[in-house]
């Protein structure tokens, strides 16, 4: 399903003349007034007050998404799209006076100069089997910023995305020049190379796959935006241990089903002694059981058998890896020996392993770019120290476990403001 | 001869449960070799509080711990030298990674006479001469994944005239050669000689449609077939799209329903399964199917969906008797069936676990575990 001039096009003849003619419809929509943020603030305050959750919830389910994991998106989604926080985040990112040009004289110039935030031009979307609803999403940050935004679709979108976005033209009509989604599959190569070919940056979510794939077809003269997937964890110290903070870790690897970014894949803890390890997968357990309760998950013949699957194969696999699997009702944690950053078999299954603090560095290192948020539970005297520790690894965030997938208006995203990376500064002297 | 010998070397089938305490004694002597002979395998069963010695009829055969053909992929076990192997196959590895398997002589020579028994009973070996039309790869000797040695296999079935393959391979690799296949279907359907077409039913569906686009209908020899296996999922998600694809093959070319024939089969279970008329897997007397619960692992009865737990004690060379594949899957008591076969039939639904979700932090691990390895 095609999304072109604000209007569904099934018909691959239809596509076709439109990607041919799309250097021409671009530069019109270039030449006309610039978008503006308010245009887009309050298209997208008027499609939350129509938005409906149980058809949404619905959609959810379909792909796997439990009811309280459902409900956590929607609800970030109504506080993400209103008015006060895109106004806010714009200012958080951008500055206070971010619609406007800035005039200053330099340092050691005699004349003033004009600065201001102008869009990149036209963005090209590419989000590659990733997170449902995310297109959308990553679409309207390119609207936020006035870009002009052609997205390919994943596979996998099920005509979420499209959805989102004809409802957001059809309450601003303003706003098809701006949006194009293209169904092509990620193998047609000829047509997202044209797609490439009028794009100024090309703005890429997923694998190390596809950011591989878009590195070899992205030509020099095309700016690659990457957000690459990555990794999140907890960092345990004896002194940290306590089950209330245990539990808010727990709760965030229940709500999640360990499927985000963000999400907490297991528990390193500040000691080399592996039967502390165990000491601490035995506490775990009870504490995921309890959040487990706290938060149901739809259960489908086909996830239950994968998991059952899985740990019966982890099971076996103990005699060769040293590991020891502890199971729980409808969770898991599993002791490792070893200091591997892995991910966890997902859906409420977590590990614990050892990383002494001495050794920190040294065993993160190899996955510098695929870190992200670290929840670390310890002692008040060590939280500054590690902290600092903890920094000079490849991680962006660091949180309590209640926090972890969540985030705060005009929080960076893996290190670096989303809108920054859409926009450019017109300097005129 | 052995309990094994006596069950692969049999004029019989079909016939279960007559065969049940044969197959429960060369079963007993499969386990009884690969304990003496594997010890990573024994320590598995061990690990798993199984011991031989409980081992006695055929109520206990559901006991023995099914090893996961994702575990396999990862840990290849052998009971025999590996210079001791005869053919080697890896899967063709769809999701990720590939099983290794091989097989030695006396396996090889119990299989052979497997497959002959099963292709004569369905009635698939004959003297006339046949072109073959592979929709698969062209094999090489690089190429060993199961597939494209089974397609070569299956055209040993009927005199060959001729083997013209979809995949061709080039000096710098395979290339797809649809329009070499319409024109040896054509030669075929004019010289009078019968085809056979052997392939994925997805290669055959897009034969089909390219015939439809072209407008090309061709009316091959009445004695023509079509052979199929493997990949129905991937592309279907229905068993009514099976007989549509059926009908398509007849009004293109003139092949009937009962001229179409599907198999199933897994390297970590090298049994051959062919459809019966009614297009069901019955249960083979090599074989025993056991259905298990995902939550409890239990067997469960006829008619209830769970995992695929495939037993048999067909392979020496490696302690493949009890594997469980990532298959959910249903069996049915033969009676259902109709096609007058009485062993149990069983029907795959497809893989685990949720393939849409595509996370990012999967995303992630996927490519972690890759940087590991």
């Amino acid at each position: 399903m095609n999304l072109l001039a604000g209007e569904i096009v099934r018909d691959a003849a239809a596509t076709q003349q439109v990607l041919d003619t799309l250097p021409e419809r671009i530069v019109s929509a270039l030449s006309k007034p610039p978008l503006a943020a308010e245009t887009v603030v309050a298209a997208c305050e008027k499609l939350l007050d129509a938005l409906d959750d149980a058809p949404l919830l619905a959609v959810m389910a379909q792909l796997g998404i439990g009811e309280a994991l459902g409900r956590l998106y929607l609800a970030q989604a109504r506080l993400m799209f209103s008015r006060p926080y895109l106004e806010r985040r714009l200012a958080a990112e951008l500055g206070p006076d971010y619609g406007r040009p800035r005039l200053y004289t330099p340092y050691g110039n005699a004349a003033p100069v004009r600065e201001q935030w102008l869009p990149l031009g036209v963005l090209l979307h590419i989000a590659a089997g990733n997170a449902d609803g995310l297109p959308a999403f990553s679409v309207l940050e390119g609207l936020l910023t006035g870009n002009i935004n052609i997205l390919k679709l994943p596979v996998a979108d099920q005509g979420l995305s499209v959805g989102i976005l004809h409802r957001l033209i059809s309450v601003e009509p303003r706003l098809a020049d701006y949006i194009y989604v293209f169904d092509y599959s990620s193998k047609d190569q000829r047509a997202i190379s044209k797609l490439i070919e009028v794009a100024d940056a090309v703005v890429v979510w997923g694998g190390d796959q596809a950011v591989e794939a878009l590195r070899r077809l992205v030509p020099p003269e095309v700016r690659l935006i990457e957000w690459g997937h990555k990794l999140s964890f907890a960092y345990v110290t004896p002194a940290g241990i306590a089950d209330q903070a245990l539990l808010e870790v727990a709760r965030n690897i229940c709500r999640t089903d360990q499927l985000l970014c963000s999400s907490c894949q297991g528990l390193f803890l500040d000691s080399s002694d592996l039967e502390q390890v165990h000491d601490l997968a035995r506490r775990f357990l009870p504490l995921l059981e309890q959040a487990a309760g706290e938060l149901a998950r739809p259960e489908t013949l086909g996830l239950t058998a994968q998991l059952s699957l899985e740990l019966y194969h982890q099971e076996l696999e103990s005699a060769y890896t040293g590991s020891r699997l502890y199971r729980g009702k409808g969770v898991s944690v599993t002791a490792y020996p070893d200091q591997e950053l892995a991910l966890s078999l997902q859906f409420r299954n977590c590990w614990v392993r050892p990383l002494p603090r001495g050794e920190l560095l040294q065993a993160l290192r190899p996955y510098k770019n695929h870190l992200q948020t670290v929840a670390l539970l310890c002692g008040a005297g060590e939280r500054e120290q590690l902290g600092l520790l903890l920094s000079r690894t490849g991680l962006t965030r660091l949180t309590g476990g209640e926090t972890m997938s969540a985030t705060y208006c005009g929080a960076a995203h893996d290190g670096e403001y989303p809108l920054r990376r859409y926009l450019k500064i017109f300097s005129q002297e | 001869m052995t309990a094994r010998g006596r069950l692969f070397y049999s004029r019989n089938l079909y016939d279960l449960p007559e065969s049940d305490g044969l197959f429960t004694a060369a079963l007993r002597e499969n386990l009884r070799w690969h304990w003496q002979r594997c010890p990573e395998y024994r320590a598995l069963l061990q690990s798993r509080g199984f011991d031989p010695a409980q081992f006695q009829g055929v109520g206990d055969i559901a006991a023995i711990p099914p090893l996961p053909t994702l575990f396999l992929k990862r840990h290849p076990l052998f009971s025999v030298p590996e210079q001791r192997l005869l053919f080697r196959a890896v899967s063709s590895g769809t999701k990720g990674r590939a099983s290794r398997v091989g097989l030695d002589w006396d396996t090889s020579w119990l299989a052979l006479g497997m497959v002959l028994r099963t292709f004569a009973f369905h009635r698939l070996l004959s003297p006339v001469p046949v072109n073959y039309v592979i929709l698969g790869y062209q094999p090489r000797k690089e190429n060993r994944t199961g597939v494209a040695q089974t397609a070569f296999g299956a055209t040993l079935l009927a005199p060959a005239l001729s083997r013209t393959y979809a995949l061709r391979w080039d000096v710098d690799g395979y290339r797809v050669d649809l329009e070499g296949v319409i024109d040896a279907l054509r030669r075929s359907a004019k010289a009078g000689w019968p085809v056979r077409l052997l392939g994925f039913p997805a290669y055959l569906l897009f034969l089909l449609e390219a015939l439809e686009e072209r407008g090309l209908c061709l009316k091959l020899h009445p004695a023509s077939r079509i052979m199929t296996g493997g990949g129905w999922k991937q592309f279907f998600s229905q068993k009514a799209d099976r007989g549509e694809l059926y009908a398509r093959a007849e009004a293109m070319l003139g092949i009937k329903d009962g001229h179409c024939h599907d198999f199933f089969g897994a390297v970590e279970h090298p049994i051959l399964y062919c459809d019966c008329p009614r297009h069901h897997f019955h249960v083979p007397r090599y074989s025993r199917i056991v259905i298990r619960d995902p939550d409890t692992w239990q067997p469960l009865p006829y008619g209830r969906p769970g995992l695929l737990n495939l037993i048999t004690p067909l392979m020496r060379s490696m302690p493949l008797l009890s594997v469980v594949t990532d298959d959910l899957a249903i069996l049915h008591p033969g009676a259902s069936c109709g096609c007058g076969i009485t062993a149990p039939w069983f029907e795959v639904l497809g893989r685990v676990g949720l393939e849409q979700i595509r996370t990012c932090a999967a995303g992630a691990g996927e490519l972690l575990r890759e940087v590991k390895l």
